[in-house]
């Protein structure tokens, strides 16, 4: 990952196909990741002041949840390998997480998490994510599928 | 020469070097043993297809040696088109909530009359659509999507050979990745040494 962050994607920086959506694949923990963009997610990526990270979650717990979380960038990440370039200005990461305890004084309440200790991460990386943007804000979703 | 005296000494030199040198030794055999998990999944509807599938890609998430032996109607999640229903009929412990609207509405667990849920025809169908959207809406990965997570992190799938006999199934009906199609003779010493077994 580079450590100087472009700010904002320029609709110049690259050709989009008829339609404005992108397709792609980038590399996440050493597994290519297939990449579905709206024409709607470009634009407000275009609008964007910072760079947008996506950030993939798989939370092991009684069920297997996938939940995508998406932040503006305000300042220059530190170099790290755990996070994919995307775009200009789009960042992909990826992590599993568990709950660190649940307690029974805390209902409703999200239990804490922590790092799941995976031996071979780059095995749960998913096979595809597609972001796109609505009036409600940025939408993520990601999945696998040994069959694509 | 007195060799009874020597085999004494020598019997308790061993036996002080064991108990000095054997704790140590068995911890290290220990931390560097892999964990093993053995699962016999005999269900086949939608709520019980989700433990051994869940189970088995966090085993194996974590580095163990995970496999599981599908027998009986756990023989169908191993199918290529998972034909996996859930039935509320005779499952009291199902909650009856509809997975849209407002949050008030989402909230009431209807009840379900077995009367209604055996009459209606298709009601399975409706209850397993409402399953599945229920786990959408909450993010929680599909039972095709755990078996495929299985699948890349190496959990071994094994089927039952007699369970597909006796159900007229051929083998280009599952997946490819089954990795055996044995009796519970064969799994029977892989659920013995392995370190935790599981009946689903």
């Amino acid at each position: 990952m580079d450590g100087h962050l472009e700010n904002r994607l320029a609709p110049a920086d690259f050709d989009l196909p008829r339609g404005g959506a992108y397709s792609g694949h980038v590399d996440i923990l050493g597994k290519p990741v297939r990449i579905d963009i709206s024409a709607a997610a470009l634009r407000a990526l275009t609008r964007n002041r910072h760079p947008v990270m996506v950030e993939m979650e798989l939370y092991f717990s009684c069920l297997i949840r996938k939940q995508v979380y998406f932040s503006e960038l305000t300042e220059p990440r530190p170099e790290s390998r755990d996070s994919s370039r995307i775009l200009p200005g789009l960042y992909a990461t990826f992590r599993a997480v568990t709950t660190s305890h649940c307690r029974i004084e805390d209902p409703g309440a999200k239990p804490p998490v922590e790092a799941m200790p995976i031996r071979e991460p780059h095995r749960f990386v998913p096979d595809w994510l597609t972001i796109d943007h609505r009036r409600s804000g940025w939408k993520g979703e990601y999945g696998f599928s040994r069959y694509l | 020469m007195n060799t009874d005296a020597s085999t004494t000494d020598m019997d308790k030199w061993l036996s002080e070097k064991l108990d000095e040198m054997l704790p140590d030794k068995l911890q290290q055999i220990e931390e560097a043993k892999t964990p093993s998990m053995a699962i016999i999944a005999t269900k086949g509807t939608l709520d019980w297809a989700y433990p051994p599938f869940i189970l088995a890609s966090t085993a194996a998430a974590l580095g163990w040696d995970t496999s599981v032996f599908f027998t009986f109607y756990g023989l169908l999640l191993l199918k290529k088109e998972l034909p996996c229903e859930v039935s509320p009929l005779g499952n009291p412990a199902m909650p009856m909530k509809m997975p849209f609207g407002p949050k008030w509405f989402q909230n009431i667990s209807w009840p379900m009359p077995n009367l209604i849920m055996a009459g209606i025809p298709g009601f399975e169908k409706v209850a397993t659509g409402l399953m599945k959207k229920t786990f959408k809406n909450k993010g929680v990965a599909t039972i095709e999507e755990l078996r495929s997570l299985c699948l890349e992190a190496d959990v071994k799938m094994v089927a039952c050979q007699m369970t597909v006999d006796v159900f007229g199934f051929s083998r280009d009906e599952f997946i490819p990745e089954v990795s055996e199609y044995v009796g519970a003779t064969y799994f029977l010493p892989v659920a013995q040494k392995s370190d935790v077994c599981l009946f689903i």
